[in-house]
């Protein structure tokens, strides 16, 4: 009896060993959950919530984790938690959230509200003084686009920060060819695996030639075989720093759970939203112009996921004054540019924020 | 979900009272073991073993031991800024028990199968949407169910005690229907009930 008491005990010191949560310090780490529509998003809100301004970054995908940017990009990461508060929310049926799997609850729309829900929840949370700064990274950068497509939605954040987001889903692919070809021609001409570039661009020539103006989601397929080749060429010309941190630590010490976020990012759950973003296409073209928020869109220059182009058409596309709007270009990255250059990235972040805090 | 929930129950309870009927009190005891998903995180299981068959073979020096064993167990552990999780499995087991009769000692090897019931508690606040507003609440988590298998070795310490080594695995089948793959290291006690 007396090890059963022992192992209760043990139990309980183990539930309730958590301490009273100071909402505004330098250094704060608070763990919530919002419920809604059937979904469990986990919010992470880490870093100097003292500063009030709250920096919101959506992750890309569909179904990646916000999180992760918090595992492996901590060079990233703890640059700008050290100024402002970063939430890390992990969106409906990716990441670490959980909830019912409702494949008609798998919208652009769905997934606007729930964004709009956690900035509520924020400032009910936290004060209704809180700055908030929207930040959002490939898919992430085209779900922030989507949700600042409402001027009333607008009035919620301060400025928006595109990165390395896909805001025109049939561009995009057009722009993949040509940004490959533009970087293989570059590639070819200063003499670096020239063999193996060449090998990629006529592959390109390839699909060009089939002069596909409209794709989908069956015809991106051999588009996306162009990028993974072309990634891991320029992986292979050694352009690309890696500065990631080990994930082992967050594993235990921290949410990350490496199972739930690959089988989450894996298998054809997004096919939905992909095919929708080809849809939604047409509304971009109409009512980015909508946004009038100060907004920075920056890009990889090596990025053959989502090119600079897309960067480019954001900017010209939206209503926002010409002083504050701007697109910056990362020399020594690719898709990933919170991995590649994560300091320059934040330094560009924190520039933006100050500019419109 | 409350189905779901009623049949692991039920389930349950079978096997209680199974507990109380003539079955060989003999090799019944209750194991505590460190229960580390992944290794490190930490986590607490209790189990209790019920002997449902079981077969002697008897040579010069050695004694071996076949037995059929049902082990409903309970298991907590927790998920660093996640979950507090607790889970009710049922496992069963054939333990191949090797004795040396000269000095009684022993040492076993057990594989078995297991079933069970996990559930979530979220650490952290939680606040569900409600008229434009929110509401915070309290236990909010999700539901899994759990089936896999695993291996144990374990040995005589003393006529009370036996150590446990184990790796765990099973598939997590969870709400929103995925299936997670699930490893855990186990290191433990079993307490017999019965020292002759």
């Amino acid at each position: 009896m007396k090890y059963l008491i022992a192992v209760s005990l043990l139990l309980l010191l183990l539930i309730s060993g958590c301490s009273k949560e100071e909402l505004f310090s330098e250094q704060s780490r608070h763990d919530l959950w919002l419920i809604h529509e059937d979904a469990k998003l986990p919010i992470v809100v880490e870093g100097n919530t003292l500063s009030k301004v709250f920096v919101i970054l959506l992750h890309g995908g569909p179904g990646g984790s916000a999180q992760e940017f918090n595992a492996s990009g901590k060079p990233f990461t703890d640059e700008l938690e050290e100024d402002y508060a970063m939430v890390y929310y992990d969106q409906r049926n990716a990441g670490l959230s959980i909830g019912e799997w409702e494949e008609e609850k798998l919208t652009i729309e769905q997934h606007v509200e729930d964004l709009e829900k956690v900035i509520d929840l924020l400032r009910h949370h936290y004060s209704d003084d809180i700055q908030i700064f929207l930040t959002g990274h490939s898919w992430g950068g085209y779900l922030g686009s989507a949700f600042l497509l409402d001027t009333e939605r607008q009035l919620k954040v301060k400025a928006w920060i595109n990165i390395d987001g896909q805001i025109h889903r049939n561009r995009n692919i057009l722009d993949i060819l040509e940004r490959i070809e533009s970087i293989g021609a570059e590639q070819i001409s200063n003499s670096v695996n020239a063999t193996a570039w060449e090998a990629i661009l006529d592959e390109v020539d390839l699909e060009k030639a089939k002069s596909i103006t409209q794709y989908d989601v069956d015809a991106e397929n051999n588009v996306f075989a162009l990028i993974r080749a072309a990634e891991r060429q320029i992986d292979r010309d050694g352009v690309l720093e890696y500065r990631a941190s080990s994930v082992t630590p967050s594993i235990y010490s921290d949410n990350y759970d490496p199972f739930r976020i690959v089988i989450t990012n894996t298998g054809d759950r997004d096919i939905s939203l992909r095919r929708q973003m080809y849809s939604f296409d047409a509304v971009m073209d109409t009512d980015l112009g909508n946004i009038n928020l100060p907004s920075l869109s920056i890009y990889g220059y090596f990025d053959v996921n989502t090119p600079l182009h897309q960067g480019e058409y954001f900017i010209d596309k939206i209503g926002t004054l010409e002083n504050d709007k701007a697109l910056v270009i990362l020399d020594k990255s690719g898709h990933s540019s919170m991995l590649n250059e994560p300091v320059a990235l934040a330094n560009e972040m924190k520039i933006w924020i100050e500019k419109y805090r | 979900m409350k189905k779901q929930i009623t049949t692991v129950i039920l389930i349950f309870s079978s096997i209680f009272l199974f507990a109380q009927s003539s079955a060989d009190s003999a090799d019944r005891n209750i194991g505590i073991n460190y229960f580390g998903e992944l290794g490190f995180r930490p986590g607490v299981e209790v189990d209790y073993g019920l002997n449902l068959w079981k077969a002697e073979k008897e040579k010069k020096k050695r004694l071996l031991t076949k037995q059929l064993n049902l082990r409903p167990s309970l298991a907590y552990y927790h998920y660093a800024h996640y979950s507090n999780n607790f889970l009710l499995s049922l496992k069963l087991n054939y333990q191949f028990r090797f004795e040396n009769k000269e000095n009684d000692k022993y040492l076993f090897v057990e594989p078995f199968v297991k079933i069970g019931y996990l559930r979530y508690f979220f650490s952290g606040k939680v606040f569900t949407t409600q008229n434009n507003g929110f509401t915070e609440e309290k236990f909010r988590g999700s539901n899994s169910f759990i089936f896999g298998g695993a291996f144990d070795v374990g040995g005589y310490i003393s006529k009370r005690f036996d150590w446990l080594l184990g790796f765990d695995y099973y598939a997590e089948s969870t709400e929103d229907k995925l299936i997670l793959h699930r490893f855990v290291a186990k290191l433990g006690t079993r307490i017999k009930f019965n020292t002759k």
